[in-house]
């Protein structure tokens, strides 16, 4: 009888594993992604190229949730370096949808609706994908559990993620998950002939009214031993951003209140 | 210096003197370039002069804002040296105070707007242009021109309207014979005069229907093109009102646009007149999406159907068969337009390859190159290449001016 209810529990338990790792997934999606209700933030990304040589970019970003896990506004505004400064970036963003998004080029006043199918393009130039930036919904992959790993002494569960429509830049990554605070710490994505292909590090994380946020990260493509550092400063969460604060007034005059 | 202006300097003075100091942002920043643009035709120009330069000059951009939570004060000015005839010059690019308020914005002062959905051809967008820069490979920004004006815009939460008001009209920069080589562009300009009455008014009313934008516009004003009315052997520019609508959206994983407008030649109703233009609908539907990562491919198709077109070409053909005019437009203008554009190295390096044709023969390409070296500074080169017809239209006029440019920047 204890053999039985042993190799029913052997049977059993990759299933509930399965059935975990996407529930952590999803936990993790709304941590990482959808903190509190709206938020602000100040970010200064380095984009170092392989001969070491550095660009820098310096934004400010704000974030409303229309619906946890589901859409969100974010409005950038582009201050730094000086021939993007005043520039700004509306984006509502649909999770089972192509996002819509619109660019304001400020020497001449324009605003510019732009596509947005290819959510695995470089944002500004940089290490990060749109994708990376705005969140990919857990529904995209399929989670499996692997194991749990200790990362700077932190508890985490180690995830396999593999995409459902298969993705052009990689086949499958690993996702360490933080127990305690479902942040994700570290994410490796491999090709298919199992080389790491990029690797993202959350280097600092700090609390915020209640609410945990990575505040610096690293993401680094291997093969072209390209690297970007992003710092968060000035972190704010449910500040109340109005609605009306992501729309084609603020694309045209950058709402100072809210930037500065 | 106008009216506006002086109104304007005195408003600021008055401004500046009523902030406490510690309540303004002062802001500084912009830019040494350098716009170099050969011509590699062999003509000679109509001067007589063997000039192969459209453009060589060197200007310093300085941008200076001022702010506080509710008010701005932009003045970017520019210092240029060209080097063609060896002159130097002031321009002020633009300079204005505004007032954000929590619904209603003013604007005062010279200023640049961009209004429609179209690239590089325009329906909707009655502010005055630069085609000589335009043509010459200047960095695009240079294409728009500022104008004097008053803005005043409302913001409810459904919708936004702007009101413009300009004193006085602007006409577009066109291609001129002391550089270009290109025809009949000497004869004498007649702005209208100074006077109330002679002002423009535009305005754009704007929502969103789901995800959808949908814009109205409205203007009343002149024609800012200079081959659209002639009196007593001058260029003039005749009365124009426009209604016009744009709407704008995402599918299929790319943007789809729609405009149009009614262009009415108020000074000539019924196309009687041989010397000035005719009432025209114009229209364009355009298509962009990435093809994929970082390819992105843009189609417009764009035309101009002209009213009561047997009487202008009667006129037309005469004065062309009399080698007064250039060849006769048809009564369907059709303009089609390709974009494709690639980024590269970690989106360093741009490629764009830009070609515009009109239906009865006017072409051009313009490929284009830009890489940004590190944060301060980028260089881009390029050529524009025209063939084909002698339509009115500005491309058949450029068929002797092929050219390649080369322009470097420097921020800071």
């Amino acid at each position: 009888m204890k053999k039985i209810i042993l190799s029913l529990l052997l049977l059993i338990t990759p299933l509930a594993w399965a059935e975990d790792a996407s529930q952590i997934m999803e936990e993790a999606h709304l941590a990482n992604y959808y903190a509190a209700d709206d938020a602000k933030a100040h970010v200064s990304m380095q984009i170092i190229n392989s001969d070491g040589a550095t660009r820098e970019r310096e934004f400010t970003i704000l974030r409303r949730d229309v619906e946890d896990g589901g859409d969100q506004w974010f409005y950038v505004f582009f201050k730094k370096p000086s021939d993007v400064r005043g520039m700004s970036f509306l984006v509502n963003k649909h999770p089972h949808a192509d996002d819509d998004r619109w660019l304001f080029i400020p020497a001449i006043k324009m605003i510019k609706r732009i596509a947005a199918s290819d959510a695995r393009s470089a944002f500004v130039g940089s290490d990060y994908t749109y994708e990376d930036i705005s969140g990919r919904h857990p529904s995209s992959d399929s989670a499996e559990m692997m194991t749990e790993e200790s990362i700077h002494e932190r508890n985490t569960w180690k995830i396999k993620n593999t995409p459902k429509t298969p993705e052009k830049d990689y086949s499958y990554r690993y996702t360490w998950v933080d127990q305690q605070t479902k942040l994700i710490l570290k994410e490796v994505y491999f090709d298919a002939a199992n080389t790491e292909v990029r690797i993202f590090t959350n280097d600092e994380m700090k609390e915020v009214n209640g609410h945990w946020v990575g505040i610096a990260g690293t993401m680094k493509n291997i093969e072209l031993n390209h690297t970007t550092k992003v710092r968060f400063s000035k972190v704010e969460l449910n500040l109340g951003i109005p609605e009306n604060i992501f729309s084609e007034r603020s694309l045209k005059s950058a709402p100072r209140k809210w930037v500065r | 210096m106008g009216t506006l202006m002086r109104l304007f300097f005195l408003g600021t003075i008055l401004w500046l003197l009523s902030m406490p100091a510690y309540a303004v942002d002062l802001e500084y920043n912009g830019y040494l370039l350098s716009s170099n643009s050969n011509r590699i035709n062999a003509n000679t120009l109509t001067t007589g002069e063997k000039y192969n330069w459209l453009v060589a000059q060197q200007q310093l951009h300085l941008e200076i804002m001022a702010a506080t939570d509710t008010t701005n004060l932009i003045a970017k000015i520019e210092l240029i040296n060209d080097s063609i005839d060896g002159t130097q010059r002031i321009d002020i690019r633009e300079l204005y105070g505004e007032y954000l308020g929590e619904s209603v914005e003013f604007r005062l002062g010279r200023q640049i707007l961009t209004w429609g959905v179209a690239d590089r051809l325009f329906i909707n967008d009655v502010f005055s242009k630069d085609w000589t820069a335009f043509f010459a490979g200047q960095p695009l920004e240079y294409m728009k021109t500022a104008s004097d004006m008053a803005k005043i815009s409302y913001f409810s939460n459904d919708w936004d309207i702007e009101l413009v008001l300009q004193p006085t009209m602007q006409y577009d920069q066109t291609p001129a014979s002391n550089r270009y080589v290109v025809f009949g562009s000497n004869m004498p300009v007649q702005k209208p005069a100074n006077r109330l009455g002679n002002g423009e008014v535009a305005t754009r009313l704007h929502t969103a229907i789901g995800t959808t934008d949908v814009a109205l516009y409205g203007f009343k004003g002149f024609w800012h093109q200079p081959d659209k009315g002639m009196q007593a052997g001058n260029i003039i520019f005749p009365r124009l009102n426009n209604v016009g609508l744009t709407i704008q959206d995402s599918i299929w994983g790319g943007v789809l646009s729609f405009e149009t407008g009614y262009y009415q030649s108020a000074d000539d109703k019924d196309g009687k007149d041989p010397f000035i233009a005719n009432s025209q609908y114009r229209y364009l539907v355009s298509y962009e999406r990435d093809v994929m990562t970082d390819v992105t491919v843009a189609l417009q198709a764009y035309g101009e159907l002209m009213h009561n077109h047997q009487d202008y070409l009667k006129a037309a053909q005469a004065a062309f068969n009399a080698g007064f005019g250039p060849k006769p437009q048809s009564k369907h203008r059709k303009i089609g337009t390709l974009n494709i554009r690639a980024l590269w190295m970690n989106q360093t390096l741009t490629t764009s390859l830009f070609a515009m044709a009109v239906a009865t023969g006017g072409r051009m390409v313009n490929p284009d190159v830009n890489y940004t070296i590190n944060d301060n500074f980028s260089i881009n080169a390029g050529g524009h290449i025209f063939w084909g017809g002698s339509d009115s239209w500005m491309l058949g006029m450029m068929k002797n001016n092929d050219n390649l440019y080369v322009n470097s920047k420097w921020s800071f």
